[in-house]
């Protein structure tokens, strides 16, 4: 016997067998009939049901007793007279005709002035209306939705009256007031019934001198959001919680009380790619049901005619459309990774029943702020898990929303997500959960009380979870305290410092003390070469030619625009400051603690689970993305230029085995930027300036290439002063 | 071809700590079945668990074909076939697809995996059952399945976790039959088991465990020739009388 293992092995990527894992987690979900019933076929089956029942109540509640009443506004009482007058006239003749004739003839007819004396003494001139009474515009009054019509008489020489009837077409109920009202003033002046009126008016010993026709008018309001809109974050929600959670406990709680756990964990496997796995299937059959639902839901709508009332007038739109499936998409893998992380912890199906109940229950309030009107979503509101994608939802739909709190609710979600996925990895198949005995949620954050080299994925991951909305609600929260505070641009300059140094130094600091890690192995704490320095250094002094080129080669000239009008107001308002207090404030403190974070922090954990290009890169990604934020805007284009930045100091770390000629470089490539800045005037002096073209002269790029060969080769040659572990 | 190095486990249990196992030290050989006997809650099951990479010993050292588990689980899990009596089978799939997922796990060519749950059906005489539905299998027929599957990746180490627990006397011998088997296949086997008459009847060499210390190891000619005991089973309860003599005292 020899000790390797099978040699008919093939060498299937790690993707492949992540497939594998979910197809078969999906086969055993869906093979399972308990699983189709109640997530697929009850929805299609309960809202026809509903629908049927709501249609059924609705007829009922009509067909009472219960009178609709329209707001009509008039801007004096003669002219509500002279419209009512000719109203009745219309609504007698409608009923005469709908109903017997003797019934409405024995009502006297009435001229214009003695209604005007009826309104005087506030008795309701008309069936199905309440009149106001304004000198206000009635436009305004319609567009504001405070009445549901609005009445004009035009006094024409010869033929009465005209009536313009203000209407708003995008109100429901105003255009059903503007239809009632129409249909009998049209009666009236209908020359059918002109002679049955005249007749009618003549024997009341009334003048037979009858007004002019009507005429509409719109009113375009600002666009109504339907009411009902609000519901749909709330519902998909509910959809696809409801989707997720039987799979997700099946999973993971039900697979431990089958004993098939074991098999799992027992195979050569990450654990992270058997929760992967597990998301996937989790994730497609929560969208599965949602999307039941949804067809459920928007067919029972349609049938029973309430499109117009829940998505307003253009109905489903296809933006509408595509916005709820983005919702759905974000929400079922929010829910799937959340769901799988605390079932992971439960032993038993009835265990896991007991942990989520609460999170249900917590996840509606969440669903009904999307209701809270005037809620305005702020970029707090935004790192707050769930409440931000429910909010991000309602002002999608009311196409109200902001580009960066969106962005910043889907980083902050997909953070989150896989905070979940990675704090579950940690427990998931323990022995302590395989044999259900010894594990507490503290065992979770205890750990063993031993050193370990670098961060574990899932480190990186919390880090990361926790790192993102800090940064988000830090920055907002300073430059919210420096605008109260009337502070300087200088004291602005000193807090950003602050808090960068907090974020990206203190935060990897702390979470490395509290995971027992080796700080020269977690941050590349070493000793570099000097041919590694001396590279590093060449490359800071170089390299910012080809970002800047590949910044100008993103920008489109629009935006280039915007953003030279954006920094020659920041030039005019740093420029009192002096270049040491730039120095630190923007190169050295950004420059240094990005570096312990991206290049020390994340990259040693990814190094140690990833390929190392794979690692870079990644690192490289989020390096671009943080840059990407900028106070309130969101500037994707620095995403290309940071991320290379982000790839060359991941490169110049790996090669040095050091995080100290990345920081070098970091320093000297945004102190060179901050020094031309500061001297731009008297560089255009000395007749060096570019201030009139988009891209660098072309001589200069080609010099930087020299030192940047050159830095290259010089890292290419150096050897690390001492290895790292990773 | 397996080493354990005064392996110790400690478990939180609150502000307590609980020592599973403690300083164990052994080695199987190819070819070797060797039984880690004691009582329920001796700490078999966590040593098959530290030596499988499932749990993380406190201290102290496995390696499984010269492979560190600390630093190579996967390499370890490559070379192990886990089979324990705890151990489910998937209620929707037929006993081939459920093989078949497995050998995907560890990265098997599908026409060899094919041919491989073929031979070991075979083997465990289980071919009539491969296409059914697990959950409509018995007890016995599922740990023929189970045993199957623990084999498709050709381990050479296995460790059977009460192995012959809820079987009966025919689901039983299925076992002994398949311990032989691995034997002649030159397999490195640990078996753990309360069960002494059984353990006698199917190991090489073994070693008594109990509150996580191996009291005693060797063959069993080795074991009762240090004493006047019959078999096994009384040389155990011997020994757990001592035990409490001594801790009485």
């Amino acid at each position: 016997m020899n000790g390797t293992p099978n040699k008919n092995r093939t060498n299937r990527s790690q993707l492949r067998r992540l497939m594998r894992l979910a197809t078969k987690e999906l086969v055993e979900i869906l093979r399972d009939r308990r699983t189709i019933i109640t997530l697929v076929m009850m929805p299609l089956l309960v809202y026809p049901l509903m629908g049927v029942v709501v249609q059924k109540l609705l007829l009922q509640t009509l067909s009472g007793n219960q009178e609709v009443v329209y707001n009509v506004g008039f801007n004096s009482k003669e002219q509500a007279g002279e419209f009512t007058q000719l109203f009745l006239l219309g609504n007698r003749a409608i009923e005469s005709m709908e109903s017997s004739a003797d019934q409405a003839a024995n009502e006297p007819p009435q001229t214009a002035a003695s209604i005007a004396n009826e309104l005087e003494s506030g008795d309701v001139a008309a069936p199905n209306m309440k009149y106001f009474f304004t000198e206000s515009s009635l436009k305004e009054l319609v567009g504001q939705h405070i009445i549901d019509i609005g009445v004009v008489v035009h006094p024409e020489k010869e033929a009465g009256s005209r009536f313009e009837i203000v209407h708003d077409p995008k109100s429901q109920f105003s255009y059903d007031a503007m239809q009632y009202v129409g249909r009998r003033l049209r009666t009236a002046s209908d020359e059918v019934f002109k002679e049955f009126n005249r007749r009618f008016l003549k024997a009341g010993n009334l003048p037979t001198n009858l007004p002019g026709s009507y005429v509409e008018s719109r009113v375009e309001s600002e666009p109504e959001q339907p009411a009902l809109l609000t519901f749909i974050p709330l519902m998909l929600v509910l959809m696809t919680i409801t989707g997720a959670v039987y799979p997700a406990i099946d999973l993971t709680a039900g697979e431990r009380e089958r004993g098939t756990m074991e098999i799992l964990v027992a195979a050569p496997i990450p654990r992270l790619n058997i929760l992967v796995g597990k998301f996937i299937a989790v994730f497609s059959v929560a969208i599965l049901t949602a999307l039941a639902n949804l067809l459920a839901m928007v067919v029972t709508i349609y049938t029973l005619g309430l499109d117009e009332l829940i998505f307003g007038s253009q109905s489903l739109s296809p933006l509408t459309f595509v916005v709820i499936f983005l919702l759905l998409l974000v929400l079922a893998a929010f829910f799937s990774a959340v769901l799988l992380g605390m079932t992971s912890f439960a032993r038993s199906f009835k265990e896991a029943q007991a942990y989520l109940i609460p999170l249900m229950l917590i996840a509606f309030a969440p669903g009904l702020l999307s209701l809270t009107p005037n809620l305005e979503t702020t970029s707090s509101l935004a790192v707050i898990p769930l409440v931000n994608i429910v909010l991000a939802g309602r002002d999608l739909l009311a196409g109200q929303a902001s580009p960066i709190l969106v962005a910043v609710t889907m980083v902050s979600t997909i953070m989150y997500g896989l905070l979940a996925l990675a704090f579950a990895s940690r427990v998931f198949g323990e022995d302590s959960i395989l044999t259900g005995g010894m594990t507490s949620w503290s065992d979770l954050f205890s750990g063993r009380k031993e050193y370990r080299d670098v961060p574990e994925f899932s480190t990186a991951m919390g880090f990361l979870a926790v790192l993102f909305p800090g940064f988000i609600v830090l920055s907002g929260l300073v430059t919210n305290f420096a605008l109260k505070s009337e502070a300087t641009v200088q004291q602005m300059l000193w807090f950003n410092a602050g808090v960068t140094a907090v974020l990206f130094v203190g935060l990897p600091m702390l979470f490395s003390y509290i995971g027992w890690l080796r700080k020269s192995s977690t941050f590349f704490w070493q000793r570099p070469t000097i041919l590694s320095v001396i590279g590093a250094g060449l490359l800071g002094c170089a390299v910012w030619t080809l970002a800047y080129e590949l910044e100008m080669f993103s920008l489109s000239s629009q935006r280039l625009t915007e953003f030279l009008g954006l920094f020659e107001s920041m030039k005019i308002s740093m420029k009192s400051i002096p270049l040491p207090v730039k120095l630190i404030c923007l190169a050295v403190v950004p420059a240094v603690c990005e570096e312990i974070t991206f290049r020390g922090f994340l990259l040693s954990a990814f190094v140690k689970r990833l390929p190392v290009t794979i690692a870079v890169l990644l690192t490289a990604f989020l390096f671009g993305l943080f840059h990407v934020f900028v106070r309130d805007v969101l500037v994707f284009e620095r995403m290309i230029p940071s991320s290379f930045m982000g790839i060359l100091l991941g490169y110049v770390c790996v090669r040095s085995g050091s995080i100290i000629p990345g920081m070098i470089l970091h320093v000297i490539h945004n102190g060179l930027l901050i020094t031309i800045s500061h001297h731009e005037e008297k560089l255009v002096d000395w007749g060096i300036g570019m201030s009139e073209q988009k891209h660098l002269p072309i001589e200069w790029v080609l010099i930087a290439i020299v030192p940047i060969v050159i830095g290259f080769l010089l890292l290419q040659f150096s050897k690390p002063a001492s290895k790292q572990s990773a | 071809m397996i080493t354990a190095e005064n392996l110790t486990k400690r478990f939180n249990r609150g502000v307590d700590t609980f020592e599973a196992v403690s300083d164990l030290s052994f080695s199987v050989q190819p070819g070797e079945v060797f039984g880690l006997l004691g009582p329920n809650g001796a700490g078999k099951t966590t040593t098959l668990r530290m030596i499988l990479g499932l749990v993380e010993p406190t201290s102290g050292k496995v390696t499984v074909d010269g492979f560190d588990v600390a630093q190579k689980s996967e390499e370890v899990k490559r070379r192990i076939g886990y089979a324990s009596v705890s151990v489910g089978v998937y209620p929707w799939l037929s006993a081939r697809e459920m093989l078949m997922f497995v050998s995907d796990l560890y990265d098997l060519d599908r026409e060899y995996a094919h041919a491989r749950i073929d031979y070991l059906a075979e083997t465990l005489s289980f071919t009539s059952l491969l296409d059914r539905r697990c959950a409509t299998l018995s007890t016995g027929e599922k740990q023929r399945v189970n045993l199957a599957r623990a084999l498709v990746h050709e381990p050479p180490a296995m460790l059977l976790d009460e192995p012959t627990t809820g079987l009966d006397v025919l689901g039983s011998s299925v076992v002994f039959d398949y311990v032989d088997y691995l034997r002649q296949q030159n397999k490195a086997v640990i078996v753990c088991t309360h069960r002494l008459d059984e353990a006698e009847r199917i190991c090489d060499r073994f070693g008594l465990l109990h509150q996580g210390k191996l009291h005693r190891e060797g063959t069993v000619s080795e074991l009762l020739s240090t004493t006047e005991h019959a078999n096994l089973t009384d040389l155990f309860l011997g020994m757990l009388k001592e035990e409490s003599v001594n801790s009485d005292s």
